[in-house]
């Protein structure tokens, strides 16, 4: 089946590089986006020699969502970047009351019983306050959405892993195919959480430097948070009130592995064929991808993996990663990477891959290390998950 | 479109598979455990409907199951009979797997957050932080089964199985895939246990939400319901599920059923039967799922569920927070 291409009509970020989406794109474009540094906000007890892409600290002074500490941050950020999104298609929350308006977000921290100091408490035979719990029943994202703008459309929280923001897009494009809504609020959002950051330590596959996509020398990932929102609507649809277009949605493909729990098949082959079902999908070819916004989270297994399926179905398209601004942002990764994509499409242009110094000859490819112009209107965002999951997303710029 | 249900798996308080869910509802006593819960005031004793998966034997090797945790246990369980029963076609190429919990792998979130607290934190277990992940059931079904089609994972409490009931009919409409392994999960652990005790006991005014049915004499539980779902055009074994919406109706926690031809006049309170089967299977967010289940062996026994209106019914709609989902026989 071949969809119907979805218009992205608004759009929301924050992460490292800035709390919304234009200081974002001038920090990575200007080369003025902050080197990751050890983690600001946890208890010093949990933080050790790895450091992180934290949400600027102007988040919590400018921002009103910031002080709504009945949420978690995780639903802060969301709410955040939903209302830049917003504000960004021309729709007041009043306005979307007589829309069918749904929402899909994909998270990982933001649905997890985080509840670290309250366990720890609870432990040593304490009575903590429930606070951290009714925080956490108030604040699943797609939810929090649904309540804060009084929506009745479906609603649903992905949590796919490191996929889950890609997830949630393409699953929003599936629903206007099936003309379950009029507009819907897709992306993803996640939060720096001790339990992540630790865990990701045990695993060995974080960075004590700044993350290195696709290099010679990467170590790991540097960890990341924040949200990203994209407003999408019908291609030809009667509701597209404001008739703005930043860039479409077009095509959609996910696969497993059902290989391992943390690492990719080594042969890639869950992600080809997710590349291949987001290219049917909307009917394009690996010719028509200008340039590709990989999952490049700089650990070895999976730059390994994406190198070489990129290097099979793409031997010529420019890619890069952007973690290198961003961190890994899990959940959030996927929309973040999505809505920069789109961006760049907008822009006409693609950044250098942060982080990327030495090529290294066993991947026998390299990303994008300068500002390159773009030329088409057509490129690729994927990721790849814990769990084997593989998914990508066909993006169109507004000169399609 | 209709999705025709080809197979039920179902795992919980009452036992193994279908059978034994039809012999609890017409009687067969579900007897809890009674599970120590540690407070700052000593230990309570919680009921808890525990269900227990050494059938899971029957398709996997002791051996092989030895690193799986209790959550996915339950899934792969709950997936394997739905598939037995189904007797499938479909090329695992072409079989999605959708996972919908209300809090995910709780057991083991908590063993992590144990393996940072009570070592040094260099010491946190790599193995349970992996097996922490929200789609570790997801992971599990589709390495042991093969699957290699979409996988997705829903949380958001007790609508997890709703929503997701809407991404497998557009999966199978839009032909991403042939058939849909869709199942519910949830597991019971101590610290989900603790919340409860605490939100119920200390404070009946407080926000009695934690396992959202409000707080009762019933057993907290825990479980899994699976589907396995075609598109309408292949008969089904079961059934159909005819729609599944959104409504704005204030439907409650509670699942409420209505036979499908007053419910055209849902919206002007033509009454249905607000019914809790959770003395069967307890107190779980996923609990939507047995109810689903057992409406479609109440239509497929000609039980009548609603005295006001003692005819035999072959469609059914079942309301539940703001989502409704109509089943035929």
């Amino acid at each position: 089946m071949v969809y119907r291409p979805a218009r992205i009509t608004g759009m929301g970020c924050i992460c490292a590089p800035g709390i919304n989406l234009s200081q974002c794109l001038r920090a990575i474009f200007e080369n003025t986006a902050p080197e990751p540094s050890l983690p600001q906000r946890f208890a010093k007890q949990y933080v050790r020699n790895y450091p992180v892409f934290e949400v600027p600290s102007s988040f919590f002074e400018q921002n009103s969502w910031a002080g709504q500490h009945k949420f978690s941050l995780t639903a802060r950020f969301v709410l955040a970047a939903v209302h830049e999104a917003l504000d960004d298609a021309g729709y007041s929350v009043k306005e979307l009351s007589s829309m069918r308006v749904g929402v899909c977000i994909g998270t990982t921290t933001g649905a997890a019983l985080n509840f670290l100091s309250f366990y720890h408490a609870v432990k040593k035979g304490k009575n903590p306050s429930l606070t951290p719990i009714k925080r956490y029943l108030k604040s699943n994202p797609s939810l929090v959405i649904k309540e804060m703008l009084t929506l009745h459309g479906p609603c649903q929280t992905v949590v796919n892993a490191c996929s889950s923001g890609t997830d949630a897009i393409g699953i929003g494009l599936s629903w206007l195919q099936a003309d379950l809504c009029d507009l819907v609020i897709v992306g993803g959002a996640d939060e720096l959480t001790p339990i992540a950051y630790n865990g990701f330590i045990s695993l060995m596959i974080t960075d004590s430097e700044r993350v290195k996509p696709f290099d010679k020398y990467r170590a790991g990932l540097n960890l990341g948070e924040g949200a990203a929102i994209m407003i999408l609507e019908p291609f030809n649809g009667s509701q597209n009130r404001h008739g703005k277009t930043r860039g479409y949605v077009l095509g959609y493909g996910t696969a497993n592995d059902a290989y391992h729990y943390t690492a990719p098949h080594p042969d890639g082959t869950g992600l080809k064929k997710a590349i291949y079902n987001a290219l049917c999908s909307c009917d394009k070819k690996a010719d028509d991808i200008a340039f590709i916004n990989a999952h490049g989270t700089g650990t070895q297994d999976n730059d390994r993996v994406e190198s070489f399926v990129l290097r099979d179905i793409f031997p010529e398209t420019p890619f890069l990663s952007t973690k290198g601004y961003t961190g890994h942002a899990l959940g959030a990764a996927g929309a973040i990477e999505a809505v920069l994509t789109v961006a760049c499409l907008e822009s006409g242009k693609v950044p250098g891959c942060a982080g990327f110094n030495n090529p290294d000859p066993d991947l026998k490819i390299s990303p994008l290390k300068t500002v390159t112009g773009v030329s088409g209107h057509i490129a690729m965002s994927q990721s790849l998950a814990f769990g084997g999951s593989n998914s990508a997303l066909i993006l169109g710029g507004r000169g399609l | 479109m209709r999705m025709a249900i080809q197979g039920i798996g179902v795992v919980g308080g009452f036992g193994c598979g279908l059978s034994a869910l039809t012999q609890a509802l017409a009687g067969k006593k579900v007897s809890p455990v009674y599970l120590p819960v540690r407070t700052h005031s000593g230990e309570v004793k919680l009921p808890v409907l525990q269900a227990q998966t050494d059938l899971l034997e029957n398709f996997i090797s002791k051996r092989a199951l030895r690193r799986v945790d209790h959550f996915s246990r339950l899934a792969l369980l709950g997936a394997y009979l739905a598939l037995q029963d189904a007797e499938k076609k479909e090329s695992k190429e072409r079989i999605g797997i959708i996972i919908a919990t209300g809090y995910g792998p709780s057991r083991t979130t908590f063993g992590f957050l144990d393996s940072m607290l009570d070592t040094d934190i260099t010491l946190a277990s790599p193995t349970l932080f992996s097996n922490s992940v929200h789609n570790i059931a997801a992971t599990n079904i589709a390495i042991r089964l093969g699957i290699t089609g979409p996988a997705i994972t829903i949380c958001q409490f007790d609508t997890s199985f709703q929503s997701a009931l809407i991404t497998a009919r557009t999966w199978l409409e839009q032909k991403i895939v042939d058939a849909v392994l869709l199942g519910g999960v949830d597991e019971y652990c101590e610290m989900l246990g603790y919340c409860y005790h605490r939100f119920c006991s200390a404070n009946k005014q407080d926000d009695c939400t934690v396992i959202d049915t409000g707080c009762t004499d019933i057993p907290l539980g825990e479980g899994s319901a699976f589907f396995y779902l075609t598109p309408e055009w292949n008969n089904a074994k079961y059934g159909y599920i005819t729609k599944c919406y959104m409504s704005t109706c204030n439907t409650k926690k509670k699942t409420l059923f209505y036979s499908i031809d007053k419910s055209r006049n849902f919206m002007l309170n033509v009454p249905g039967v607000e019914k809790s089967f959770f003395e069967l299977y307890g107190i779980m967010p996923i609990h939507f799922a047995f109810d689903i289940i057992i409406a479609l062996i109440l239509l497929n026994r000609q039980v009548v569920l609603n005295e006001h209106d003692n005819e035999y019914k072959k469609s059914l709609m079942l309301a539940n927070q703001g989502y409704c989902v109509e089943l035929q026989v």
